[in-house]
């Protein structure tokens, strides 16, 4: 078949789809807005702690510490060679460039944030960023060649780049498929930089509590109605507001606390990065990072959802190599989850007084071996749900479950040969 | 031949007419970001053609079609501060493209139960696409168009059925410029190959 036959046809078919009806009914849609924001999920009580990281550093410390020890002898003197003061000029202009980019680079981090200079000053990128630096400046004092010198200066000023990628930098620059190695990295940094941002622009807002707090409606913050009164706003807070929608941040409204919390904004992840791009075990574990099930001892949503995170859980454990960072995380989380149904927590029994299952959790059990039939996880709860069956439901005076163990499917690979 | 006199005129007004309604879009748009629902309902009217056809074209079900196009406004209603004019159909298409995979993966999911339970779909049933595309060689070419891979087939359907650059597609899709082009050549070769499998199956020659 030629080009033009398959252009004809093409075209021809295209014309077809223009004339299939449309079926959208717009004031249905207008309704489902409406209704939106009714119904949400309860925000967790504890913030998710963020935890400094040095460890960027501290590798970058290492690999230069392997260098200095593992030099060949004979040229820690410098090359004779060198036309020493032509060399130093070209030391110097690189450590000049390195520092120009240094604040070209903080200076576009701190407009993304949306943060002003003694905010992003206190976050953790801006101190990893500025030791870098340091470290940049204090190349000239080490007793190798200039060439080696300014070797390392160019190596530290593309790791300056990565320290002050700012979240959006990293979603949008995040287009061809990665490696699960490549996905480990990159999963590591963006949370560490989700997870520094977030209660910066937790504090800050609240500083504003008298412009976004008439926009909480029965308990609910309304952003719309808070994105509307912009003109109004001091313009260091919409700069944050900014901010925090291109970094995918997203608002919720704590009415115990009277404070507005920040997520990392799931549904706008997805929509901005390339969706190929991280292998799926990742993608779910970022999911899962910033929505648990579980606080405070109790599960955020209903049994339902907790079943479909149990099987996310599994499926992760599935994706993850058995290398993963996150694995051992992701463990405890399945296992945590796992005892749930099986033995209830003190919230949540899944017993009643009499010791019968109650009749939700039941439901539950029957959605799991429906949905997923599939799953490890719910041919064990199978039979968990077989001996019950056997006892009409009533809890046996010894009731003890242990969690099945999965393995990642490169092990499950080694097991089969 | 002399030119017809009006023609100059027809054409100019098919211009003023795409520029006006693009105007229009816009101030509807700014609208709607201020909470005008009546405005943004002008929008869904004008663009839902496009999503319905575009998630079609996905080999989305018909029966679904409804509920991904609501799922899509929704979504766009949640995010439409962040987006300029510029960039709107941008993000619909984007949008469209996320529902339509969560839907699929859904489905997907279905399907592998039912076939687990011995309720295994026949390969023979008669499908909607009788019933939406009536020319048996568009429910041919649709077809062909559903079994390539995703990263041939939309920007193929991004291509040919919404005349989308290169440029917006590579921000669509979240890929390069280079990787596009890629993509779409090979789609081509691979949709062409595929075609013509279809119809000697089918026991047609075509030249």
């Amino acid at each position: 078949m030629d080009d033009k036959m398959l252009e004809k046809r093409m075209e021809l078919l295209n014309q077809s789809y223009k004339k299939i009806p449309d079926q959208t009914n717009p004031s249905d849609i207008i309704q489902a807005i409406k209704q939106e924001g009714k119904s949400q999920k309860k925000r967790p009580l504890i913030h998710w702690p963020y935890v400094a990281s040095f460890i960027g550093v501290l590798l970058i410390g290492a690999v230069l510490i392997l260098q200095l020890t593992m030099d060949e002898p004979g040229r820690q003197n410098g090359n004779q060679a060198d036309f020493a003061g032509e060399s130093d000029q070209r030391l110097q202009r690189e450590i000049e460039d390195a520092k120009a980019q240094y604040e070209l680079r903080k200076t576009q981090a701190m407009e993304r944030l949306g943060f002003t200079e003694v905010i992003f000053n206190s976050t953790v990128i801006a101190r990893e960023a500025g030791r870098h630096l340091t470290y940049i400046e204090s190349i000239p004092k080490r007793d190798f060649s200039n060439e080696r010198k300014v070797e390392w200066v160019k190596r530290a000023s593309e790791e300056l780049d990565q320290i002050l990628a700012t979240p959006d930098v990293m979603m949008k620059n995040l287009k061809a498929p990665l490696s699960k190695e490549e996905a480990e990295v990159w999963m590591d940094d963006f949370i560490k930089k989700e997870q520094d941002v977030l209660p910066r622009y937790e504090d800050v807002l609240n500083d504003y509590k008298e412009y976004w707090k008439p926009h909480v409606e029965n308990g609910k913050f309304n952003m719309k109605e808070f994105n509307h009164m912009k003109n109004d706003y001091p313009p260091k807070l919409w700069l944050l507001r900014d901010g925090i929608f291109n970094n995918a941040v997203k608002l919720t409204y704590n009415s115990e606390t009277d404070r507005l919390e920040t997520t990392l904004d799931v549904e706008y992840f997805r929509m901005i990065t390339n969706r190929e791009a991280l292998p799926e075990g990742y993608e779910l574990y970022l999911i899962t990072r910033f929505d648990p099930v579980i606080q405070a001892g109790e599960l955020t949503g209903t049994w339902k959802e907790a079943a479909d995170r149990l099987m996310e859980y599994e499926k992760m454990l599935k994706e993850l190599p058995d290398n993963s960072r996150f694995r051992v995380e992701v463990k405890h989380e399945y296992n945590l989850l796992y005892q749930y149904f099986t033995d209830g927590n003190v919230y949540q029994p899944i017993f009643d007084e009499r010791d019968e299952l109650k009749s939700h959790v039941e439901e539950t059990y029957r959605y799991i071996m429906k949905e997923y039939p599939d799953y490890t996880t719910s041919l064990h709860l199978k039979e968990v749900y077989e001996e019950l069956r056997r006892m009409n439901f009533v809890k046996p005076d010894r009731w003890v479950q242990k969690t099945p163990v999965i393995l990642s499917s490169e092990a499950e690979e080694i097991y089969k040969d | 031949m002399k030119q017809n006199p009006l023609q100059n005129r027809y054409i100019n007004e098919s211009i003023k007419g795409k520029g006006e309604k693009a105007v229009e879009n816009e101030h509807l748009i700014e609208r709607a970001k201020k909470g005008d629902l009546q405005a943004y309902s002008h929008l869904i009217t004008y663009y839902s053609p496009i999503v319905e056809r575009f998630a079609y074209q996905m080999g989305n079900s018909f029966a679904d079609i409804p509920d991904i196009t609501q799922e899509v406004f929704i979504r766009v209603y949640r995010f439409l501060d962040g987006f300029s004019y510029a960039k709107f159909t941008t993000w619909l298409y984007k949008i469209t493209l996320n529902v339509s995979r969560d839907f699929k993966r859904k489905e997907n999911q279905h399907n592998n139960r039912v076939k687990k339970i011995g309720n295994e779909p026949s390969e023979n049933v008669i499908t909607p696409q009788g019933r939406i595309l009536r020319q048996e060689e568009d429910r041919m070419l649709h077809e062909c168009i559903q079994k390539l891979d995703g990263k041939y087939q939309i920007p193929i359907i991004l291509y040919y059925f919404h005349e989308k650059k290169y440029e917006e597609m590579a921000e669509i899709l979240s890929i390069n410029l280079s990787t596009v082009k890629t993509r779409l050549l090979r789609g081509k070769n691979l949709l062409k190959k595929e075609l013509e499998e279809a119809e000697k199956r089918e026991g047609r020659l075509n030249g």
